[in-house]
């Protein structure tokens, strides 16, 4: 399958999970994809698993500025920025009257703020370049069916392509 | 299903969506979890419950 040959990528959160299955499928159907990750490690070893069309790069999705590097590097690196899957995202399971403010927050920061910021700086690029392209974002089943003890991940990160 | 969706399933999903088959698909949401709201999500506690 060539479905993406040629086209220049970016997923977040994609040392691990569901992020480094789309980035694994992603390079099989023929795309070049810059890696991002808090965890560097993980990074390094997905990136090399993924060969010589996968770069890594360390990056908080919570940092407006991290998130405007990454999808930069992209675009020069790839020579365009075509796909971003903002995937990086967790949750906090807790039940709701034990949540603290700052779990609350730190959740918020990454799977609602890092999603804007994604979709932002990859529009940015794909607009400064003239060539159109696909942002893709990555919900959970708890956007649509909330569950005991999992309140941060409810209704948070709406998907679109 | 009677099981968790598997990371590899959501990607095959995101792999269409990216590309140009999918180009008239756009800004909408699309659940990719085994038709499991259909049941209560079941599978997905058991799941969690193994996972912590």
């Amino acid at each position: 399958m060539d479905f993406l040959k040629g086209k220049g990528t970016v997923v977040t959160g994609a040392a691990s999970g569901i992020g480094k299955a789309i980035a694994t499928a992603f390079i099989e159907a023929g795309a070049s994809v810059l890696l991002c990750d808090l965890n560097a490690k993980a990074l390094d070893d997905a990136a090399r698993e993924l060969g010589d069309r996968a770069i890594g790069r360390v990056t908080d999705v919570s940092d407006e500025r991290h998130v405007e590097g990454a999808m930069r590097a992209a675009r020069e690196a790839f020579g365009s920025l075509d796909i971003v899957v903002n995937c990086a995202g967790f949750g906090a399971i807790s039940p709701l009257t034990e949540l603290t403010g700052d779990k609350w927050r730190s959740v918020q920061a990454v799977s609602l703020s890092g999603v804007f910021y994604g979709v932002k700086h990859a529009a940015r690029q794909m607009l400064e370049q003239g060539r159109p392209g696909v942002i893709i974002n990555i919900s959970s089943v708890n956007a649509r069916q909330p569950g005991r003890d999992r309140w941060p991940t409810v209704r948070q990160r709406p998907a679109s392509t | 299903m009677r099981r968790p969706v598997a990371a590899e399933e959501i990607a095959a999903a995101a792999v269409f969506l990216a590309s140009d088959h999918a180009r008239s698909i756009n800004g909408d949401t699309i659940a990719i979890d085994g038709g499991s709201l259909t049941r209560g999500y079941p599978a997905l506690l058991t799941g969690l419950k193994k996972a912590s």
